[in-house]
């Protein structure tokens, strides 16, 4: 029954962000796990540290508290996602600080760690964004695109794309192999890149892209 | 510069040094999403997610 559906957005990033019913359905949490674990596992170590006086947290630690913040951005809870809510990337921040905050809770006792009141999800207890986890948000941003870019062109046109830009593989070889000319090679990179520069153009990159 | 500095440029054009960058970003953005399709380590965390999906804590009471 299409006509019950919800409207589908435009790419990856909006579906995400339009939270709520849609991107339960529009997205997978395992899709998102796989685009976002990375600097969720960032800010996740960055937190440990602040709320223990620089502590290195065990991989254990880690990997629940990225589980915690994958499966509240997705479940019927109070810390679903709302675009309302601000930025995906300050949400994540958020949420990841406040998962962080519960773990260490049930790991020690309270009177062991300097922690913010319960519930507290508050910019007050967070560090601030290093240039590592930057760099991982960025990349996450930069692997959605390039998701997008699939959804967006032909097949055979990513293809090319992918084979020249993203695997590295020569102009002239990708050309042999596919039996064409390099001259068609250069012009599918090109409306595939021309492509990307209108993606990344949109509103939804702009907003998260700068911390 | 990075690169969504460097795909958003008005007129887009890019010096090879530039291109090399975008190249670069692009690509390790690719492999970083093509390592965790395949990933243990994504893969234990996502068993994780599964679990407390399947079974999420009670929520709290609302505040009175």
């Amino acid at each position: 029954m299409p006509a019950q559906f919800p409207q589908t957005s435009i790419n990856l990033l909006s579906k995400l962000k339009e939270g709520g019913e849609e991107a339960h359905w529009q997205v997978s949490w395992k899709r998102f796990l796989e685009l976002y674990h990375e600097p969720i596992e960032v800010i996740a170590r960055s937190s440990y540290r602040h709320h223990t006086g620089g502590q290195e947290p065990s991989s254990g630690f880690i990997e629940d508290a990225v589980a915690n913040t994958v499966a509240d951005f997705f479940a019927r809870s109070q810390y679903r996602y709302d675009k309302d809510k601000g930025r995906l990337r300050s949400y994540l921040r958020l949420l990841t600080n406040a998962r962080v905050v519960d773990l260490l809770r049930k790991e020690r006792p309270v009177n062991q760690r300097p922690l913010p009141d319960e519930g507290t999800m508050g910019c007050e207890s967070l560090p601030e964004e290093s240039p590592p986890e930057s760099d991982a948000f960025h990349r996450s941003l930069l692997a959605t695109l390039v998701e997008d870019l699939r959804n967006r062109i032909p097949l055979r046109q990513f293809e090319i794309f992918e084979r020249v830009k993203l695997k590295h593989q020569s102009p002239m070889f990708v050309a042999e192999d596919l039996g064409m000319t390099r001259a068609m090679v250069d012009r599918n990179i090109y409306k595939a890149m021309a492509t990307l520069r209108e993606l990344a153009s949109h509103a939804e990159y702009q907003q998260e892209f700068y911390p | 510069m990075n690169a969504f500095d460097l795909l958003t440029r008005l007129g887009g054009t890019l010096n090879p040094e530039e291109e090399a960058q975008l190249t670069r970003e692009l690509a390790a953005a690719y492999h970083m999403d093509e390592a965790s399709a395949t990933s243990r380590d994504v893969q234990r965390i996502a068993e994780k997610v599964r679990a407390r999906l399947e079974n999420p804590p009670p929520e709290p009471p609302p505040a009175t």
